[in-house]
């Protein structure tokens, strides 16, 4: 990130603010999704954090962090569009018309519908540091800096999310071995 | 998938998935928008005036006094309880009067004193459990709603939670609030993995005798009470002074939090909801200070419910 861009934006310059939005609003926009998993409601936060991300820019104080400080304003972006949200929506996915055509096939299927579905269920902020750290690769250390919260609670989010997901995992598959389905 | 390393490697390939392109429309309309946006300015504003002129002291000291005078008249919310709860110390009133709207709280973020209102069993809420044995998830209790007062020093925390800004939720001296809907048990809450092996049945007696009954678990006798107007029983539960052999956590229950720290004292109150089991969680420590144990206890005194 080109520290003067981020310098001169900060002094009001649009132009400069228009390359670093460029720069980065790929991967915010795949960080909303992931969390979210909706586009309309990715992309709001999108337009939202890229907004506040303006307002604010003249109170950061070190350029060096700009992408790390406007990820936390995409984050933050996302908690508000999912409190706005607040929908119950099943998350059922068509199969193709052809199918899958083998057993193993099948099963990659059902385990990301799952995957999806156990996800959509977590609370937002376990979500978030559980792509953070799993899309987007960062540390727990990192995570904790970005989002200025304790390296303990992004562990505990982390912890929890990973736990959620493998007890509704393992729950579905002793359903599933049991001959029903959760809907 | 039954370890985490095959899920976090199911995880991340699954999370592969998906768009990576931002949309041109979204970040033209954001463009457009800042066209007309001024940037904040970053002003510094000392917290002190030198010379603060008489009448600007007169009046802040006017604004002083309406505000404690206001926040000792909030003190406590009407619901009526016959409470149970840790200690009989007297309720510390709440600093600054509350404000008239209801606050929601956000995670890690310090809560102004005021009346704050959650809704913790809603989607990705506390009152999730995935389906286990003894589940007793249900839409009902999505629009179950507490109010409660919160006096100065306290920070939202995840899932509708509060702790304190000082002390944190951790040993010696931490505490917390929290809500859940109770849930299966594991045999051994030091160790085992989801999903709990214990199943509990839906109502209050049921999650009461299970955690009583529990081999592991130092639970006192259950006492009759009424909180917010429900009826319910109220239990302590003393998490070990040494949980470091725990693998992963402390965990007795499921939907429902470890514990923070070895000592730490869960105060629950399991409360009958118009048929729906709630468990109002305060967590402390016998190292907690006196004046923050007796805030927690005013801000459970303080709680109203809306089923």
């Amino acid at each position: 990130m080109d520290r003067d861009l981020v310098e001169q934006a900060r002094r009001g310059d649009r132009a400069a603010f228009t390359v670093l939005v460029h720069q980065v609003s790929d991967s915010l926009y795949a960080v909303a999704f992931r969390i979210l998993r909706d586009a309309g409601l990715a992309e709001d936060a999108l337009q939202n954090a890229l907004i506040l991300a303006w307002r604010r820019l003249p109170h950061l104080r070190e350029t060096d962090r700009f992408e790390a400080w406007i990820h936390r304003i995409l984050v933050n972006a996302c908690y508000d569009e999912s409190r706005r949200a607040r929908q119950w929506t099943a998350n059922i996915r068509l199969l193709p018309v052809d199918g899958p055509t083998t057993p193993d096939e099948s099963a990659v299927i059902a385990d990301r519908d799952e995957l999806e579905r156990m996800f959509r269920r977590l609370p937002i902020d376990q979500r978030a540091v559980f792509v953070l750290h799993h899309y987007l690769g960062l540390p727990l250390v990192e995570i904790a800096e970005m989002l200025e919260i304790p390296a303990g609670t992004v562990r505990s989010r982390l912890h929890y999310a990973t736990r959620g997901l493998r007890a509704a995992l393992v729950a579905d598959a002793e359903l599933a071995v049991q001959g029903g389905r959760l809907a | 998938m039954n370890d985490d390393r095959s899920l976090e490697r199911a995880a991340r390939s699954w999370l592969e998935d998906g768009p990576t392109q931002a949309p041109d429309r979204a970040v033209e309309a954001a463009l457009l928008h800042i066209e007309t946006t001024s940037q904040e300015r970053d002003l510094r504003i000392p917290w002190r005036f030198r010379d603060m002129p008489t009448l600007a002291r007169v009046a802040a000291a006017a604004v002083i006094g309406v505000l404690v005078i206001g926040g000792a008249i909030y003190a406590f919310g009407p619901g009526g309880s016959s409470f149970g709860g840790p200690g009989s110390a007297p309720s510390p009133t709440p600093s600054p009067t509350p404000s008239p709207t209801v606050g929601v709280i956000r995670p890690e973020q310090l809560l102004p004193a005021g009346q704050y209102g959650e809704t913790p069993f809603g989607p990705g809420g506390m009152g999730v459990c995935f389906g286990q044995a003894g589940c007793s998830e249900t839409a009902a209790d999505d629009t179950i709603r507490f109010m409660f007062i919160v006096p100065d020093g306290w920070i939202g925390g995840s899932v509708h939670s509060i702790y304190l800004a000082d002390g944190g939720k951790a040993a010696p001296g931490g505490a917390g609030l929290i809500f859940s809907r109770g849930g299966g048990l594991y045999a051994e809450p030091c160790g085992d993995e989801p999903p709990p092996n214990i199943p509990v049945g839906p109502t209050v007696d049921d999650f009461v005798s299970a955690l009583v009954d529990h081999p592991k678990l130092d639970v006192t006798t259950p006492i009759d009470i009424t909180l917010a107007g429900y009826a319910g029983k109220y239990v302590d539960l003393q998490v070990p002074s040494d949980i470091s052999a725990c693998p992963a956590s402390y965990f007795p229950w499921e939907p429902g939090i470890y514990a923070q720290g070895p000592g730490s004292r869960w105060h629950l109150w399991i409360l009958d909801v118009d048929g729906i089991r709630v468990v109002v969680q305060s967590t402390d420590y016998v190292g907690t200070s006196p004046q923050r144990q007796a805030e927690l206890r005013a801000i459970v005194e303080s709680i109203q419910i809306e089923p």
